[in-house]
């Protein structure tokens, strides 16, 4: 293992973790979108993290198969037949407990970095 | 032989620095079974019964209180971290001191 390999561990949870805010930010911003390419409401993004050789990276990115949400608002332009639209099934409380995870999974693999950077700066003092 | 053992010494820190920032870059990654290199029970063996210590990664099986199935513990790879940067500096400062005592003695005391 080259001596940057624990940099190199440290930076893919970072960007795995950052991916995964990027998405929850995607999911509370489309939280009531109605209406997407596909035609149907906004499907809640997941992602899906797997373990990479170092590290961590994301291994794809899902739609949410779970079904709509429906509302009862006739005067909606997306109202069906019966006054119901059919929302994204996006639970906001759900999107801020996994972007608190998220931003916490990033500190501790920023804070992981620190210390290996201080260990190498350490190291080269040793050289002075 | 000093050397040779701060040598090792270093080395296996190293090598548990990379484990141990693996273990946090999987804090959230489901099924995930966290790893470790057991620091001082590699140096006691080298110590004792002068076996030449292996760097292995053992896979640690403690039990999960997660529901992703994932054994690590955010707060407990951040302490061994920080214990292993410790450690690690502490033997530098012990290598740096041998050098040193290399140094006088080479220059025959004087400086």
């Amino acid at each position: 293992m080259s001596v940057f390999k624990g940099f190199e561990i440290s930076a893919s949870g970072m960007t795995a973790h950052r991916i995964w805010q990027e998405v929850t930010a995607i999911n509370i911003a489309n939280a009531e979108t109605t209406r997407t390419p596909s035609g149907e409401p906004f499907r809640r993004k997941l992602v899906v993290l797997m373990q990479d050789n170092p590290g961590v990276r994301v291994f794809a990115i899902f739609d949410d198969l779970s079904p709509f949400r429906l509302v009862y608002d006739p005067s909606h332009p997306d109202a069906d037949a019966n006054g119901y639209v059919r929302m994204p099934n996006v639970h906001p409380v759900l999107e801020i407990v996994d972007l608190m995870t998220a931003t916490r999974g990033y500190d501790f693999n920023a804070q992981a970095f620190a210390i290996q950077r201080q260990m190498f700066q350490q190291t080269l003092d040793l050289l002075r | 032989m000093a050397l040779v053992g701060l040598e090792r010494a270093l080395k296996i820190l190293s090598e548990r620095t990379k484990v141990l920032a693996n273990n946090l870059a999987n804090a959230n990654t489901p099924n995930y079974i966290r790893r470790d290199i057991p620091f001082f029970t590699l140096m006691r063996a080298m110590l004792d019964r002068n076996e030449k210590p292996l760097t292995n990664v053992q896979v640690d099986f403690s039990p999960f209180f997660r529901t992703d199935g994932n054994n690590t513990s955010p707060e407990k790879e951040l302490s061994s971290l920080t214990e292993t940067a410790l450690l690690y500096r502490t033997v530098l400062q012990l290598a740096a001191k041998e050098f040193a005592q290399m140094r006088s003695a080479v220059t025959e005391g004087r400086r």
